[in-house]
Formats: C-alpha cells, sequence, structure tokens
C-alpha cells in the first residue's frame, strides 16, 4: 500500500532548527449520517467507502498518487508507522467500527475516515509552513465539499461530535523543539504564559509537561467564533515568540557551557554510533541533544538536523519493525534493532575545519 | 500486592515480558510501570488513559443541570435523549460528544453553556461550504435553509401547508427538548399528534409539572390554529 521513499518529512530545504513541522487538521462531518460513535456498522462501512470513492479524483485533482485502505484491517505495525508519521491519530487506531484513510504517497496529506468525525482532513509540512499545509487542506475540504453533502449550521459552523471542534473545524498546529527552554526549567512558565493566547502547548513522546525528545505540540484551543485565518494567525505569532525565545536560550546556553555541552553532545553521537541497545527514551534524548548540537554549529554531521529528525520518527516502533520486517518484537529485542538501526543510519561526522557544504 | 520495583506502593498491573522464549512476570505499580516497560501506560489501561477529559466537562454542564432545578439524582426526572440518534444526557455529560446534528437542538442549553465558557464565541465565523445540508440550531435561521425530511412526512400528514415552517420549528424544538418520555426508536421526529399532547397535558398537571404544561398547552393551542386554517 505505501512506499518507504520521499516522506514528508524528508525535505530537508524546509528544516528549521526550531519548528520541525506545521500541520492542520479540518473536521468535517457527511449529512445524514449519525455521527462515527452513533454510526451502525452498515452505515459505517457505506461512509468508509463513499468518501474512499474519491481517491482516484483526488489523486486527478492533486496531481500525486493517492492510496486509500480500511485501517481497521491494517496489522498494528502498519497503524503505528502511521501514526509516528502524525499521518493518523491514537484514537483511529482505537476504533474497532469500519475506519478509513486516503493517504499520499509521501504521507503528507490524509483524509481519516471515522475518526470522531467522519472526516478528518490532515495536511503536514515539514518547517516553518503552516499556511502550505493549510492551503492544500482547504483545498482538498473544497473538493470533497463538491462531491459530498456535509452537515453544516449557519450558527454553529461544521458541526462536530466534540464540542471542542466546532465551527471552523480547524485545528493547527506545530511541533516544536525546544530544548534550551526544556532545560532551562522554562516550560511550565512558558505553558502558563501562552494559555492566555488561546493555544496550548503539550509535550509529545511524554506524558504531560515532560518531553524525551524536548519536542512540543503547539496548538489552537478554540475553534468557534475565530475565522481560520485569526486561528493560523495567532498560532503563527505565538510561534514566532516562542521560536525567539528559544533561540536566545540556546545562545545562553552555548555562551554560558559552550565547553559542557559540546562534551554532551559528541558523548550522544557516541552513544547511539555505538551501544548496542537503545530504548526509546533514551534515543530520543540523545538524538534530540545531538540535533540540539549540530542546530548551535557544536557538532556538524552530514545532513544536518533534518536528518536526525529523520531518525527521532523511524526509529519508533511501527518504523522499526516495518523496516526490519517483524511482525513483532518484544522490548529488549526492539531496543537491540533500534540500537542496530541507529548505528547504521546515524549521519556522518563532517570533522571540523573541513568547511563541507551540507547536501 | 506491593510493587516489585518500589516496593512501597500497591501493584495494579500484571506485567509479562517475553524475551527470546524466557517469560519474565512482574507485578508493578502505575508509576514504576510506566518508568520502567516499554509499554505506554495509556495501553496498559485499554487505550483509556486514566482520566478522561469529558469529565471535566461533564462537571462543568452538570453542574448547570441543577442550576435548572433538575438535579441529575431527582428520581421523578426524566433523563433527555436525542430522538435521532439516542444519544441520552448522561451519555453526552460523560464523553463530551454529540452523537448526530440533532443532539445540537437536544442538548441545546448545556452546548450554549459550554461554548460560552470554552469557545471564542457563539456564532460561527470562517469558512461555509459551497453544498451542506443547512441544520437549524436557532430560530433566527431563515426557514428555507431548514430541510427535514420526517418534518415534511408529517406535514403532509397533519396536513399542515409547507410554509408554515417558521412556525413548526419552535414546536419541535419544544418538543425535541421536553419529549424524551419514551425510548428513542419509537420517536421518529420532533412533532405530535394533538390526542398524544393532550395526554400528555394530563399527566403533567398530575405531576404537577405546570412550565411543561403550560408549554404543552400553548403547542396544542397552536397546532389547532393551524388546522383551522388548512379547514378554510
Amino acid at each position: 500500500m505505501r512506499k518507504r521513499k520521499n516522506k514528508w518529512y524528508y525535505d530537508s530545504k524546509a528544516y528549521h532548527e526550531v519548528v520541525l513541522s506545521g500541520s492542520v487538521t479540518l473536521a468535517r462531518n457527511l449529512a445524514d449520517y449519525n455521527f462515527p460513535s452513533r454510526l451502525s456498522e452498515e452505515d459505517a462501512l457505506r461512509v468508509v467507502e463513499t468518501v474512499r470513492s474519491l481517491t482516484t479524483d483526488l489523486g486527478a485533482r492533486e496531481e500525486r498518487d493517492y492510496y486509500s485502505c480500511r485501517v481497521d484491517r491494517l496489522s498494528n505495525t502498519d497503524k503505528d508507522c502511521l501514526i509516528e508519521s502524525h499521518a493518523i491519530t491514537p484514537s483511529l487506531k482505537r476504533r474497532k467500527d469500519p475506519t478509513g484513510l486516503i493517504i499520499s504517497d509521501d504521507e503528507s496529506v490524509s483524509i481519516m475516515i471515522n475518526d470522531d468525525d467522519h472526516i478528518h482532513i490532515r495536511a503536514t509540512r515539514a518547517g516553518y509552513n503552516l499556511r502550505d499545509a493549510y492551503k492544500t487542506a482547504n483545498r482538498i475540504d473544497d473538493f470533497i465539499d463538491s462531491e459530498l453533502k456535509y452537515c453544516f449550521s449557519e450558527k454553529y459552523g461544521y458541526l462536530t461530535s466534540k464540542l471542542q471542534d466546532a465551527g471552523t473545524g480547524l485545528h493547527a498546529s506545530y511541533m516544536l523543539s525546544l530544548p534550551a527552554i526544556t532545560m532551562g526549567g522554562r516550560v511550565e512558565v512558558l505553558q502558563d504564559e501562552i494559555s492566555r493566547f488561546d493555544v496550548t502547548l503539550k509535550g509529545i513522546y511524554g506524558e504531560g509537561s515532560k518531553s524525551a525528545g524536548f519536542i512540543f505540540q503547539l496548538l489552537n484551543r478554540k475553534t468557534l467564533g475565530v475565522s481560520e485565518n485569526e486561528i493560523l494567525e495567532n498560532l503563527e505569532q505565538v510561534t514566532a515568540q516562542i521560536v525567539n525565545i528559544e533561540k536566545r536560550l540556546r545562545g545562553e546556553l552555548v555562551k554560558n557551557a559552550g565547553n559542557e555541552m559540546k562534551d554532551r553532545v559528541y558523548r550522544s553521537y557516541g552513544v547511539l554510533k555505538f551501544a548496542k541497545n537503545l530504548p526509546q527514551k533514551d534515543a530520543m534524548v540523545l538524538l534530540a541533544q545531538l540535533k540540539l548540537g549540530s542546530d548551535c554549529g557544536l557538532i556538524k554531521v552530514k545532513g544536518g538536523g533534518s536528518e536526525i529528525h529523520k531518525l527521532m520518527i523511524e526509529m519508533q516502533p511501527g518504523n522499526l519493525q516495518t523496516i526490519y520486517n517483524k511482525k513483532s518484537m518484544g522490548s529488549v529485542q526492539r531496543d537491540e534493532y533500534r540500537a542496530k538501526y541507529l548505528n547504521e543510519h546515524l549521519p556522518e561526522l563532517i570533522e571540523e575545519k573541513t568547511e563541507e557544504t551540507e547536501a | 500486592m506491593l510493587c516489585d520495583i518500589c516496593q512501597t506502593r500497591q501493584a495494579k498491573i500484571f506485567y509479562t515480558e517475553i524475551v527470546n522464549g524466557q517469560k519474565k512476570e512482574q507485578h508493578l505499580c502505575e508509576q514504576c510501570a510506566s518508568e520502567h516497560t516499554a509499554v505506554p501506560i495509556n495501553e496498559l489501561l485499554g487505550g483509556q488513559g486514566l482520566s478522561a477529559i469529558g469529565s471535566i466537562l461533564s462537571g462543568i454542564m452538570s453542574s448547570y443541570a441543577k442550576d435548572r432545578g433538575k438535579a441529575l439524582e431527582s428520581e421523578n426526572r426524566v433523563e433527555t435523549t436525542c430522538p435521532e440518534c439516542g444519544t441520552t444526557e448522561s451519555d453526552f455529560l460523560k464523553t463530551g460528544k454529540t452523537g448526530c446534528p440533532v443532539c445540537y437542538n437536544v442538548f441545546r442549553d448545556m452546548i450554549t453553556k459550554n461554548f460560552k465558557t470554552m469557545q471564542g464565541g457563539m456564532t460561527h465565523v470562517g469558512k461555509e461550504p459551497s453544498y451542506a445540508k443547512y441544520i437549524q440550531i436557532d430560530d433566527s435561521v431563515p426557514k428555507q435553509t431548514f430541510v427535514n425530511k420526517n418534518l415534511e412526512d408529517l406535514d403532509k400528514k397533519l396536513n399542515i401547508p409547507g410554509d408554515d415552517e417558521a412556525e413548526i420549528n419552535p414546536d419541535i424544538k419544544e418538543t425535541v427538548k421536553e419529549k424524551p418520555k419514551r425510548k428513542p426508536a419509537a420517536q421518529k421526529s420532533g412533532v405530535k399528534k394533538i390526542g398524544e399532547l393532550k395526554e400528555q397535558l394530563k399527566h403533567a398537571i398530575e405531576i404537577e409539572d405546570y412550565e411543561l404544561a403550560a408549554k404543552l398547552r400553548d403547542e396544542i393551542k397552536a397546532l389547532e390554529v393551524k388546522n383551522e386554517k388548512k379547514k378554510k
């Protein structure tokens, strides 16, 4: 069904040292059906097939290869893979009723069918590029709108199953890499501060405010009473501020603790290159430290931070199992495969003073 | 039983790991399980997580239900149910999810309350679809946008001319909200015949729910007027 080539996160030109990716999700429901949580199996199937029937036309319009599948029939490994590249949500994985997916070849666009709502259109772009993601999602929304009948209220906009999605149905988010803010112990303060601007900052790959890889998701809270443009603008403004803070703190880190930092970064590189058993949490921290070093110019690796971001995604369980073609892995076995994968794929060091240009 | 790792907290999770055919069993508390095992805690708990976000919502909205003088635990209280999809008030409070567009009318008061506190405004601004089924949630919506099959059929049965929709709408809104005394399957739509309404009125007076009785009386009156118009 999917090719392991040219995923959206391979786009090294779009790489940004703080903003890893931006994504936009539009929630829509079709008229004449109950929402998925109250849908009979036959109707659920009908919704899946109706939406899936648009795949070919969508591909022709977008001039890209689109594939579709029944998510409830995929293996857990395949589902994990899709979650790891942010193509589907964990809640779609858990659903037992018929669920579906239309996905572009690079996994940058996905249409989830029968998650909380009939249709969730998601578009993702690497780097600081939310507007492009929105344009794509909006274009696909227009296309589906021209083919199928949505349910809509003039008062409450696009009606959704969850009240926190009603209105525009738009959730926009940025994945941010915030090592300096985290190391400086400023995450809680920042979360507090930005909650006034109707956005939420939450740690991913960890619990609550903790984040193993210093990676956080910033997303809008309100969807009703604010226009799409206002939502995007607000998120962009807050992001710009956070990027400034993170860059300033990174500067301070390098200035005040440069040698210590450099040691830590090279140690991380050494462990990733030679360790034979790497649990995900450890690997995530080591990669994040390496990425910080690369972003701050303390270490030079081939491909730079973009390559490290790619490893962060592909060393996760679903991807590992797919790469090594295993149906299941015990946790120790998986950690060994993870180490093997990282040993082999860690980008080469570029020796200092040999001014090579990055690929 | 105490947790095998920390030896202080109660073990709640029985964790079995099979590595190269070797079985290893451990009794762990939630905290140690999340720290020492590769399986995320949410997965161990059946994907439900430790606490549902819906519960906060439910707390806020059920306190509102009490404000209305209809405490959830009250015996006489009949649970509001959506006639279209069967979502009950407690379902809605528990999950914070609506089941269909009609729910937006059935649970209107609670939804309005929720939007006031959680959202950026009470009215949608932004993109509109080019082709959609418009759902009426408020009386102010122009009548021609309101399309409901069941209603049209009932209009024919009750001999109500189609151009009276604007007058009917408030009735539907009310009946949908007040009616759910029978099982949702039995309810095709919100409009009832006059005879049924009269019976309900009797019942309302018996249980001394005068607010409901007044509404029923008005509904009956409105229907009678319409039917008379039609006869002429």
